[in-house]
């Protein structure tokens, strides 16, 4: 069956879906490493996050959305930076980034980012980049077919 | 290397609900490497109907316990192939221990354990099957002697 899908902002109505969607990202990345382990009570501090993210002048949230079903299938979050010291000075940073697995292999992730570029360039970013722990190989085979390459290393040394 | 206080064993008839919150979190681990895989919505009351049929005999299972707490599963089945020398294969369908539990060698010990019990069985071979994309088990098996023996190739129709 063909699954027509369309692109476009959260809106406060879309929350519940949304952030759950945000609570299956973070369990997965659990799941990679170790390191990720989530909180307890992570659905509502999940919806606490989207909340912010919807109202925040410095963010965008892009759902991708079944039409037929009204479901969610996808989610991108990206945050505005100013770099300061480097140019160009404004950076779109993709904070999240989740399709549900009935809905891969259909272009999805795809419209997401084309969609984030659109809205990220008219924001006045002059770059997109991406966050995402270092154990998530999907993420990385994404990218890099997307054209996106390192710019950037997070180390750790735990101090518990 | 084994944490300490873990006990492997076959699941208690009281342990239904906790195997089926383990049996979901590896289907819903999986998912996420193939949609072929997707899990079925409202997943909670089929995971506890196959959590008791697993306790009931279905197949081979044992559990991962840490004091009172279920950690990890492994499930298996057996299938036969009467061409072959090594005729009775048991596959392990299942494997999965919680993240916090991880890197302590709990499902090195569940599959020890597994293959164990199902040599006494007289299985002559132990196979597993996951996702192709599942690069944590494939790393998982390659380290623990398991080599890449049958390739599924799959179309949705």
């Amino acid at each position: 069956m063909v699954v027509r899908i369309s692109v476009r902002e959260a809106t406060p109505n879309d929350l519940e879906q949304v952030s759950a969607l945000i609570a299956r990202l973070k369990m997965l990345n659990e799941e990679l490493d170790p390191h990720y382990k989530v909180v307890e009570g992570l659905q509502e501090i999940a919806k606490e996050y989207v909340e912010e993210k919807i109202k925040s002048e410095k963010s965008r949230v892009i759902v991708a959305v079944n039409e037929q079903t009204g479901e969610i299938a996808g989610v991108l979050v990206y945050d505005i930076v100013d770099r300061r010291f480097y140019m160009p000075r404004i950076k779109a940073v993709i904070t999240e980034f989740y399709v549900l697995p009935r809905y891969r292999r259909k272009r999805i992730g795809t419209l997401l980012l084309e969609k984030a570029e659109e809205l990220a360039r008219a924001d006045g970013a002059g770059m997109l980049t991406v966050i995402y722990p270092s154990g998530n190989t999907l993420a990385d085979a994404f990218y890099k077919a997307k054209g996106f390459i390192d710019l950037a290393y997070e180390k750790y040394r735990s101090l518990l | 290397m084994y944490e300490p206080g873990i006990v492997i064993r076959r699941p208690l008839p009281e342990e239904a609900e906790e195997l089926a919150g383990l049996i979901i979190r590896f289907y819903r681990f999986n998912e996420e490497f193939d949609p072929a895989w997707s899990v079925i919505r409202d997943a909670e009351d089929k995971a506890r109907e196959v959590a008791k049929s697993y306790i009931e005999g279905n197949g081979f299972t044992l559990v991962a316990t840490s004091g009172e707490r279920l950690v990890g599963y492994l499930h298996a089945i057996t299938r036969e192939y009467p061409m072959l020398e090594k005729s009775v294969q048991a596959v392990i369908t299942e494997l999965y221990v919680l993240p916090t539990h991880r890197g302590k060698g709990i499902a090195t010990k569940l599959v020890e354990e597994a293959i164990k019990e199902l040599a006494k069985q007289g299985v002559g071979v132990v196979t597993s099957e996951f996702p192709t994309a599942n690069f944590v088990a494939e790393k998982f098996y390659k380290s623990r002697g398991f080599r890449p023996y049958t390739s599924i190739y799959l179309k949705e129709v």
